[in-house]
C-alpha cells in the first residue's frame, strides 16, 4: 500500500498535479462533467459518526463556530452504523471545480474540515495532530514544494 | 415453424425452421406462450459476443406449456404451464449441487470456446451463441428444454403468464445479484440500470431487508416504474452527480452493496464514454465498463460491488487501485436461477414481486425485427418487447 | 504417441471404477470406439471405426486391475496399432467426487494402416481424449451425453465452431445424429 501511495505522490509531484486530475477523472466520472463539483444537489456535506444520536452535541465547536451560517441535520444511520451528521451553508456556495478545490480555493473547505474534526472529537476525543513535514533538513525541490502544498490543503479537500 | 433469428450484426430476421424434437431423455418440448427480449440480446445483435451463426434462434426468457415429455422426465406432464430458467444446468455436477447453476459442467456441449476466453467453461444458455452451447432460443412456436426436471418450473395458478415470464431470467438474475452480493438487513444498496434485471435486483434487495435501495438510470419511464412498481428510490444520472448523491444519502459512507445491471455497452455522459466507445469499436477493448467504474468509486469502504450486467472480455482503465485500497469485494455471476425461482414464484403469487409492467410491448413473432429495434432504441418507452408466438 | 487427460466426476470412486471396468461401456463415451466385447476374464475384442467406413479390430488384454484404484490394458501382440492404456481413480479432495486420470500410448507404425489411424486421430488427439472424458462425466453424472441444437453430436472439439445454426434439427439431420 505504501509503495502505491508513494508512487502516486511522487508522480503527482513530478507532473505538477495533472496526473492527479487524470487519475481522478478516470476514477470519478463526475469531475469530468461540466455541471459543477462532485457534490449532491442538496448541498449537504455528511459524515457518519459511530455513536448514538444522543451522544452527538452539535452545539459545540468546531461546528458551533459557524453559528447561523450553516444548518445541521442529525439522523441515525442504517444498520447500527452510527449517526449521520450533515451540515450545509445557508448561502449554498458550491465547491468550485476539481482544479480549484485541489489548489485550496473551496468555499466548502472549512465546513468539510470542521465536520471531519467534529467526527474525530466525538469518536476519539481529540483531533489527530500531524508532525510538520518534511521531517528534518532537506534541499527544497519543485516537486517537494508542490507536495507540501498538496498536503497542506488535503485536510480541507475532498469530495464530501 | 416460425422463429426470430440472428442473421448478422444488427440484422434480425424471421424465418421458417424445423420443429424441435426430443434428443435427450431428460428433454421436454415446450409450446412457447411468451418470450421476452433481454438487454443481453443487444450484445449479440451488436456483434459484441463472438460465436454466433446466421440462423441461430434468439430468445432465452420464456414461459409456455409442456407439449411433449422425454422418457427420463419425472416432474412434468403434457399440458403443464411452466416457466423455464434461461441457463441450462444438469443438477448433478458439483457446481449445480453447490447452487452455482450457471457454472454447470455439463450444460454446455461447446466448452472449448469459453475455456479459451476465460480459462474455464460455464453452463449453457438458450439462444445465446455457440460459446454458451449453441442451444436454439425461445422466439419460436416450440422450444426443446434439456434437463427439464431441473430447468422447468410449474407456474402456480394465481400467477399470470405475463408475470411468470420474468421468473425465467430478469427476476432470478436480480435475485442472484442481491443474494450473491450478500445483501443483509440494514444495508444501503445502489443498483445501476433500471431495466428488467436492475428493477428485480432492487426488489430482491428490498425483500432481503435492505434499509434503502436506490436505482440509477436516465430514462424517466424506467425510473417511474422503479418508484411505482418496485418501491425503491431513484437517481437520474443525467441530472445529478451520482457518487455525490449516494454519499449524501448514506451519511458520507457510500452504499454497502453496489449492483451493476448495465453491462458491456454502458452509457455515460462524460468524455470517458466516447473514449470507451471508440476503443470498443476498434476492438482495443471488448466491453465498456463505465457503470462498473462508477460503482467501484461510489461503494463504501469494505463494501461489495457485483457485476450483474453481461461482460464478455476485456475492459480498460479498471480502477483496481480503488478495489484494493478500499478493501472491496468484487463479484459477478450469470444467474443461478434454479435455486431462486421457486421462491420468486411464491412471492409473485403473494403479489410481493410484480413484473408485468416490464412487458411494455407485446407482439407476434412476425414483428421480431421491429420489436428488437424498438427495444434497442428504447422507442415509445419500450422496456421489454415480448413475443407471443401463438399470435 | 502418449496422451494424458483428467476429469473430475461427482460420483463415488466405486461407481466410476465399476462403470469403466465393464469394458462394454467404453463406446458410450469414447468417440472412435464402436464396440468392445469381453471374451474372457482377461481378454476383450475392440472395434473402432476408421476412415472410409472401414473397421479396425484388435484384441486387448487386461494387465492390471486394482478394484476402485486402477485398470490397465494393452493390445495383444498382433494388433495393427499397438496400444496400451491406464486409468486411475482417485478420491477428490471434496470427499465425494472421483478424479479420473487416463494415460494412453499408441505405437503408430510406418504401415499404411498406421498412417490412416494417425490421420483419423487428427491434428489434436489430446483434444479427442479430453472430449471422451467430458462425455464420460456427462454419462456418469446425468445419464447421457448432452446434445444442443448447434452441437447435436455432443461435445466434439473439432466441431465447436463453426457448427450448425442453433435451430432445431431437420428430420434428415436427426436421422444422421441419432440413427432414428
Amino acid at each position: 500500500m505504501t509503495a502505491a501511495l508513494g508512487n502516486v505522490a511522487s508522480l503527482a509531484a513530478r507532473a505538477g498535479g495533472s496526473v492527479v486530475r487524470q487519475v481522478r477523472s478516470a476514477l470519478d466520472p463526475s469531475s469530468a462533467r461540466p455541471a459543477g463539483a462532485a457534490q449532491p444537489a442538496s448541498g449537504w456535506l455528511v459524515v457518519t459518526v459511530f455513536r448514538e444520536p444522543s451522544e452527538i452535541d452539535t452545539a459545540k465547536p468546531p461546528l458551533a463556530e459557524f453559528g447561523e451560517q450553516i444548518e445541521i441535520r442529525v439522523r441515525p444511520a442504517a444498520d447500527g452504523k452510527g449517526t449521520e451528521v450533515a451540515a450545509r451553508r445557508r448561502d449554498r456556495q458550491s465547491s468550485g471545480t476539481a482544479a480549484s478545490r485541489l489548489s485550496g480555493s473551496d468555499p466548502q473547505a472549512d465546513l468539510r474540515s470542521a465536520l471531519r474534526r467534529a467526527k474525530q472529537l466525538i469518536e476519539v476525543g481529540e483531533v489527530l495532530a500531524v508532525d510538520p513535514a518534511p521531517h528534518g533538513e532537506r534541499t527544497p525541490t519543485p516537486g517537494g514544494t508542490l507536495l507540501e502544498m498538496w498536503t497542506r490543503v488535503a485536510p480541507k479537500a475532498g469530495v464530501r | 415453424m416460425k422463429a426470430v433469428t440472428w442473421r448478422g450484426v444488427n440484422e434480425i430476421g424471421v424465418e421458417d425452421v424445423p420443429e424441435p424434437t426430443i434428443l435427450n431423455s431428460h428433454d421436454v418440448i415446450v409450446e412457447v406462450g411468451l418470450s421476452a427480449t433481454c438487454g443481453s440480446d443487444l450484445h449479440l445483435m451488436g456483434g459484441y459476443i463472438p460465436a454466433m451463426r446466421a440462423g441461430d434462434v434468439l430468445g432465452h426468457e420464456f414461459m409456455g406449456t409442456v407439449a411433449e415429455v422425454g422418457s427420463g422426465v419425472t416432474k412434468h406432464r403434457v399440458g403443464d404451464r411452466v416457466v423455464v430458467v434461461s441457463f441450462i444446468g444438469c443438477g448433478q455436477c458439483w457446481y449445480c449441487r453447490q447452487g452455482l447453476w450457471s457454472l454447470c459442467d455439463n450444460g454446455n456441449p461447446n466448452p472449448g470456446i469459453t475455456e479459451a476466453l476465460w480459462g474455464q467453461s460455464i453452463g449453457g444458455c438458450y439462444g445465446y451463441s455457440h460459446a454458451l452451447g449453441g442451444w436454439a432460443g425461445s422466439h419460436a412456436r416450440y422450444i426443446r428444454v434439456p434437463y427439464a426436471d431441473q430447468g422447468a418450473f410449474a407456474i402456480p395458478d394465481g400467477v399470470s403468464d405475463d408475470r411468470a415470464l420474468f421468473a425465467s431470467d430478469a427476476a432470478p438474475t436480480g435475485w442472484t445479484g442481491a443474494h450473491q452480493a450478500e445483501v443483509r438487513p440494514g444495508d444501503v444498496v445502489a443498483v445501476w440500470g433500471a431495466g428488467g434485471v436492475g428493477q428485480m435486483a432492487a426488489r430482491a434487495a428490498m425483500i432481503m431487508g435492505a434499509e434503502r435501495v436506490v436505482v440509477i438510470d436516465r430514462y424517466d419511464n424506467r425510473l417511474e416504474q422503479v418508484r411505482t412498481h418496485i418501491g425503491a428510490e431513484t437517481l437520474d444520472y443525467e441530472e445529478v452527480n451520482v457518487p455525490a448523491e449516494l454519499r449524501e444519502m448514506t451519511g458520507g459512507r457510500g452504499p454497502d452493496v453496489c449492483i451493476e445491471a448495465v453491462g458491456m455497452e454502458a452509457h455515460h455522459p462524460g468524455p470517458q464514454y466516447l473514449y470507451d466507445q471508440v476503443k470498443q469499436q476498434m476492438r482495443l477493448q471488448t466491453d465498456r465498463p463505465t457503470a462498473v467504474r462508477e460503482a467501484i468509486y461510489a461503494c463504501r469502504k469494505g463494501g461489495t460491488v457485483f457485476t450483474l450486467g453481461v461482460f464478455a472480455g476485456l475492459v480498460d482503465k479498471f480502477p483496481l487501485g480503488a478495489v484494493m485500497n478500499k478493501a472491496l469485494t468484487l463479484r459477478g455471476a450469470q444467474q443461478h436461477g434454479h435455486r431462486y425461482i421457486p421462491e420468486i414464484l411464491d412471492l409473485m403469487g403473494r403479489d410481493e414481486v410484480r413484473t408485468e409492467h416490464l412487458a411494455t410491448h407485446v407482439m407476434p413473432l412476425d414483428d421480431g425485427p421491429e420489436g428488437y429495434r424498438m427495444f434497442k432504441e428504447k422507442e415509445d418507452g419500450c422496456v421489454r418487447a415480448v413475443f407471443r408466438p401463438g399470435g | 504417441m502418449d496422451l494424458t487427460a483428467t476429469t473430475t466426476v461427482r460420483r463415488p470412486v466405486g461407481e466410476v471404477y465399476a462403470f469403466w471396468r465393464l469394458l462394454e461401456n467404453l463406446p458410450t463415451f469414447m468417440e472412435h470406439l464402436d464396440e468392445v466385447r469381453t471374451t474372457d476374464a482377461k481378454s476383450s475384442t475392440w472395434v473402432a471405426s476408421a476412415p472410409f467406413d472401414r473397421k479396425v479390430e484388435w484384441e486387448a488384454v487386461l494387465i492390471e486391475d486394482v478394484v476402485d484404484e486402477r485398470i490397465g490394458w494393452r493390445s495383444a501382440e498382433e494388433a495393427d496399432v499397438p496400444n496400451q492404456g491406464t486409468v486411475s481413480f482417485v478420491l477428490a479432495p471434496d470427499g465425494v467426487s472421483t478424479e479420473v486420470h487416463v494415460h494412453l500410448a499408441y505405437e503408430i507404425g510406418a504401415g499404411k494402416l498406421g498412417k490412416a489411424v494417425a490421420k483419423y486421430f487428427g491434428e489434436e488427439p489430446h483434444q479427442q481424449l479430453d472430449d471422451d472424458l467430458r462425455r464420460l462425466k456427462q454419462v456418469l453424472e446425468t445419464g447421457e451425453v448432452v446434445r444442443s441444437d448447434g452441437a447435436p453430436w455432443g461435445k466434439r472439439a473439432r466441431k465447436e465452431f463453426p457448427q450448425r445454426p442453433a435451430q432445431p434439427l431437420t428430420a434428415d439431420e436427426r436421422r444422421e445424429v441419432l440413427g432414428v
